[in-house]
């Protein structure tokens, strides 16, 4: 698990958008298992094994929460993998039928992860999971993120809170003007605070 | 003296009822190609017209009307599909655009039909004969089919959306493309679904209408008109809004056409729609936006 770092439009959302097709790259590429998906429309990304669970939790919000989840199925008669899901996120269970618009912050994210997982993604990117949630739920969350890197998948994480971050990520990288220009291992972070103060500004 | 009156009135109502049902049809694809694709198609009404002449060009060659029914959406859909790509998809994400591109199309087709069908305005047979006894009402059985076969569609529209999973995913690119398509949906599918569709209804409303109306090449122009007005007081991209506002603003014109002349009652449509746009500027039933 990474985590990317940087300050307000450092261009770390613009970076997970791009590697999703969501913005055309200028320069560079996006490479995944030695194949240039730089031009692949997003639809075909996903379907590749990337998901991607956007800042603001982009839900649908005049779908039901089981319509949501049913977006990020490729076999929607796959009940197997919907229940699993529902097990790790088990609030949603008894939202089946509610609108996602209606769904408080924590199970809206929720919500999110699930449908993302739903695609059976081996990359995981997550843009500011914890924004607007309240501490217990940043608690379960990273659980959960827990959870899902210590079955095998590969994540991605853009956060705000360095703390959050850094309990959860292997590696860190940061971000500046839309280029990477650190990185470290998140021992090195934690156990530096002249790296956090030179590229956040902020106190560890 | 008041039965009769009663009686006419409701004759007026119904008719204006049914009528309210064909636009609500043709305004349904409207909203619907709007509602996904973000496209204000000004051609709307042409393929409401393609279905009324390619049901009389049918009738004409094989003597059955009920065959229009079924190769007609199939036509139109062949139709639909390569200029949602070569002509709407270029310009995706510029609405100026894809306006002024639907109605130069508006001008093809109808110029076309004028070149092969002609400027006269001709009519079919009613295809069913015989009246049904409405509440001491003698009416047209045909316009009662329309009506039962207009609800169908409409309902059937409305399972499909609501009932199946192409149909959530129809609805999840209505929206938000970008986040459908991150999620793995194919969305430029579903908007050439949706064109397809939204075309087809349209035309399906040109074929039931054309046993009641003259068929001619700029007989959607009066439809376009109305369609707009119905799913702009329904609600943009509302779908059971636009099917209210067309019973209403169907059973409004109908009842006022009893009273007045029949532009009469079409400019008192409009002040109903200028009305309601003062009242609810989202429309009866949509959402405030921004």
């Amino acid at each position: 698990m990474v985590a990317l770092l940087g300050r307000n439009g450092a261009g770390k959302t613009t970076f997970l958008k791009t590697i999703m097709g969501l913005v055309r790259a200028c320069q560079g590429r996006v490479i995944l298992d030695g194949v240039d998906i730089t031009a692949l429309p997003s639809y075909r990304i996903a379907r590749l094994g990337i998901g991607y669970v956007p800042q603001g939790r982009g839900l649908f919000p005049e779908l039901t929460v089981l319509e949501n989840l049913k977006t990020g199925m490729r076999d929607r008669r796959d009940k197997g993998s919907l229940e699993r899901v529902l097990d790790l996120f088990p609030l949603l269970r008894d939202r089946l039928g509610q609108k996602a618009g209606t769904l408080s912050g924590g199970e809206q994210q929720a919500l999110a992860i699930a449908r993302t997982l739903l695609q059976k993604p081996r990359i995981l990117l997550l843009d500011e999971p914890t924004t607007g949630l309240m501490p217990l739920i940043v608690e379960r969350l990273k659980e959960v993120i827990r959870e899902l890197n210590s079955r095998g998948m590969a994540i991605l994480l853009v956060e705000e809170k360095v703390p959050f971050a850094l309990s959860l990520a292997h590696r860190v990288y940061f971000m500046v003007k839309g280029k990477m220009t650190f990185s470290a291992p998140k021992e090195e972070v934690a156990s530096r605070e002249d790296i956090l103060l030179k590229y956040l500004g902020v106190q560890g | 003296m008041a039965s009769e009156v009663a009686s006419a009135l409701l004759f007026y109502l119904v008719n204006g009822l049914i009528w309210g049902l064909i636009i609500a049809l043709i305004a349904l694809g409207l909203s619907f190609i709007f509602g996904v694709m973000g496209i204000v198609n000004m051609a709307h009404g042409d393929l409401y017209m393609l279905g009324a002449v390619f049901a009389y060009w049918i009738f004409s060659a094989l003597g059955n009307f009920w065959l229009s029914l079924l190769i007609v959406p199939v036509a139109i859909g062949l139709l639909a599909a390569p200029t949602e790509r070569l002509i709407l998809r270029p310009f995706e994400g510029h609405p100026a655009v894809t306006m002024i591109a639907t109605a130069g199309l508006s001008f093809i087709l109808q110029q076309l039909v004028l070149m092969t069908y002609g400027g006269v305005p001709k009519e079919l047979p009613m295809p069913l004969q015989g009246s049904f006894d409405f509440l001491g009402v003698a009416y047209p059985l045909y316009r009662l089919f329309i009506a039962a076969l207009s609800l169908v569609i409409i309902a059937s529209v409305w399972l499909f959306l609501h009932r199946t999973d192409y149909g959530i995913l129809v609805r999840a690119s209505m929206q938000d493309k970008e986040i459908a398509s991150a999620m793995g949906i194919n969305v430029n599918t579903v908007l050439v679904f949706t064109f397809v569709l939204g075309c087809v209804l349209a035309a399906v409303g040109g074929v039931l209408a054309a046993p009641v109306t003259q068929v001619f090449y700029l007989m959607g122009n009066d439809v376009i008109l109305l369609c707009f007005i119905v799913v702009i007081i329904g609600g943009l991209g509302s779908l059971g809004g636009t099917l209210v506002a067309a019973l209403v603003l169907g059973g409004v014109e109908g009842l006022l056409a009893y009273f007045l002349s029949p532009t009469g009652a079409r400019a008192a449509v409009f002040a109903f729609m200028v009305g309601v746009l003062i009242l609810r500027p989202q429309g009866l039933f949509g959402t405030q936006r921004g």
